[in-house]
């Protein structure tokens, strides 16, 4: 039960990325770190200043989409190579902030004793209840990035995806479009964060590292660039094949590392053999290339 | 006061010759292919492991352990551009399918290593090269002087292969226009190719400081990495002086803000000055020689 919870939580993690990744085409490496802010944000709204868990979680989205925003501004002035060193930037210098802030965040040591949601009166002290909290909140952001992705402003992030400078040329601008697609991100990721927090009760700073980031990234590459779907089945995925494998019983210094591995071959191997994910719609089946979800495919270059 | 500002400068300077010599290699294999080529973080890695192994279970001196390190580094470079990339690049994959294939095998590297060599910091130990000269009140270790003159020598060395040799105008002409080289006969892949090897050799000497005084761990790539990449793109893309200008500035003023920010924040302080700079100057602060950004 536990481990659905988690699958849940880092399915709204990878939709979230996947307004970036998949729809926008910002590949960011700072999405756990967005995902501590949430947590953070969740858990001092609650544990310091007694407020309930909606008001922690609103709290959340409100203060990391704010963040997002500051941070965007000056880092989505750049694309691409140089973007993404700023995104490795942003999440180093993020999870400093959360283990140098002792006096606010309590440093390595991480807050504790974070309550159970309760909502009008409802307490989620159980894993089914839980459960049920965390996949309604899957299919409320599965929902919003399905809307999302539907909505004029939905096209135009596409556009920005495929042809800045024609976004450019329809008047529209392809700088304020990315930044509202990061605080977009950045809001449902604090949703996954402030779950998490309350699922665990306990945060520390190592929750949310760069390889944590790698793996959000590794969930949306996995389950397919720009699919709702993918986004959902590709933690599901990932999560449940080292729960599989742990009946092969490796002995734990081999585990962790060997996970890793596992991650980081498929992350090759997606990219050489099907780079449109798990279920990234494939072009035979499509017949029309431009319509493709996720990036370029490789497969167009021997059929012309 | 000014012998403490005057220490955190030679620590700069030292710490500025290590990151000149990851900016080198990278900047070489950045400027020719333009690949994120994040997987060099795990070379550099795997570098100080050849030393720490070479010394430690070998009982062989630091410059056989050097050329070990050269060889691994060497092959890796290659192996990862002949085995990861170009598969995917041969079926015409963006640049940023390429990056994750890098980072794929960043984390396959890492955690190899993690398994062969455990998570805890390994020494390589030769107390020789610790041991400190002081020049009035600054001290300095043999390491220190060590790490610039190599930096120099590989300095010189990369200077004289683009102005000497064929293999280095080809390397020139690739960078400029690849398409243009092609035609007139340099064999393209053969210059990427080159181009990986000697950029993960370069950072050979760079990787054997970092496992003398901090010590070989399989994750200690990560960060001097970005940082080289923030040194790369501030100097210009294949502007290898604008490149070391930047990793000295940077590493300068890294060390120098100990003195007035918590050292905590030190990492911090290179990004802020990378936003900055993307903020003040997009294209790099040293970029007006270079006319190859735009394609």
């Amino acid at each position: 039960m536990g481990f659905l919870i988690l699958v849940g939580i880092y399915a709204i993690l990878s939709l979230s990325l996947n307004v970036l990744v998949g729809y926008t085409g910002i590949l960011s490496m700072a999405q756990a770190a967005i995902f501590g802010l949430g947590a953070y944000a969740s858990a001092l709204i609650v544990v310091r200043l007694n407020l309930p868990f909606l008001a922690g979680l609103i709290g959340a989205i409100l203060a990391t989409g704010l963040i997002c925003a500051v941070v965007a501004i000056p880092s989505l002035r750049v694309k691409e190579d140089y973007f993404i060193v700023a995104s490795f930037g942003i999440q180093f210098v993020l999870n400093d902030a959360f283990l140098n802030l002792t006096s606010l965040t309590r440093g390595a040591a991480g807050i504790r004793h974070i309550p159970h949601p309760s909502i009008l009166g409802l307490t989620f002290d159980s894993n089914l209840r839980y459960l049920v909290l965390t996949w309604f909140c899957v299919g409320a952001v599965a929902f919003i990035v399905w809307w999302l992705k539907r909505s004029p402003f939905g096209r135009t992030l596409q556009g920005v995806r495929e042809d800045e400078v024609a976004v450019a040329a329809l008047g529209k601008s392809v700088h304020r479009a990315k930044v509202i697609a990061a605080v977009f991100s950045g809001a449902l990721a604090a949703i996954g964060g402030s779950l998490y927090a309350h699922y665990l009760a306990y945060i520390d700073p190592f929750s949310f590292t760069i390889h944590d980031s790698i793996f959000i990234l590794t969930l949306v590459i996995v389950g397919g660039m720009g699919t709702i779907v993918g986004s959902v089945m590709g933690p599901l995925f990932l999560m449940g094949l080292p729960e599989v494998l742990r009946f092969l019983a490796i002995p734990d210094s081999v585990a962790g590392p060997g996970r890793q591995i596992l991650y980081g071959a498929l992350l090759i191997c997606f990219m050489r053999f099907r780079p449109n994910g798990l279920f990234g719609k494939s072009l035979e089946s499509r017949g029309d290339v431009k319509a493709v979800d996720g990036i370029d495919s490789p497969q167009t270059a021997g059929h012309p | 006061m000014l012998t403490l500002l005057i220490q955190f400068l030679v620590n700069g300077i030292a710490a500025g010759s290590v990151l000149a010599l990851n900016s080198m290699g990278f900047s070489l294999i950045y400027g020719t292919c333009r690949q994120f080529h994040i997987a060099h973080a795990g070379i550099f890695v795997c570098a100080g492991y050849a030393i720490y192994a070479t010394v430690t279970y070998l009982h062989l001196p630091l410059p056989a352990a050097l050329l070990v390190a050269v060889i691994v580094a060497a092959a890796l470079g290659l192996g990862v551009s002949v085995l990861i990339y170009e598969p995917v690049l041969r079926l015409g994959a963006r640049q940023l399918i390429v990056f994750i294939c890098s980072l794929g095998t960043l984390t396959v590297i890492e955690n190899v290593l993690r398994i062969v060599f455990g998570n805890d910091p390994l020494f390589v130990n030769l107390p020789a090269l610790k041991s400190t000269l002081k020049v009035g009140e600054v001290t300095f270790s043999v390491l220190q002087m060590g790490i610039v003159v190599m930096a120099l020598l590989f300095w010189a060395g990369i200077y004289l292969f683009f102005q000497k040799t064929r293999a280095g105008h080809h390397m020139i002409a690739t960078t400029n226009n690849p398409k243009l080289a092609e035609i007139t006969g340099v064999n393209v892949s053969g210059v990427y190719r080159l181009a990986y090897m000697i950029g993960s050799v370069v950072m050979v000497p760079a990787a054997a400081y970092t496992a003398i005084d901090y010590g070989a761990v399989a994750h200690g790539g990560m960060l001097i990495f970005l940082f080289s990449a923030v040194a790369v793109i501030m100097g210009g893309i294949g502007n290898i002086k604008g490149a070391i200008i930047a990793s000295y500035a940077l590493s300068i003023i890294q060390n120098v803000s100990i003195w007035k920010i918590p050292s905590e924040w030190e990492n911090g302080v290179v990004f802020f000055a990378f936003l900055l700079m993307i903020i003040l100057k997009p294209r790099g602060i040293f970029s007006a020689q270079q006319g190859t950004l735009e394609e």
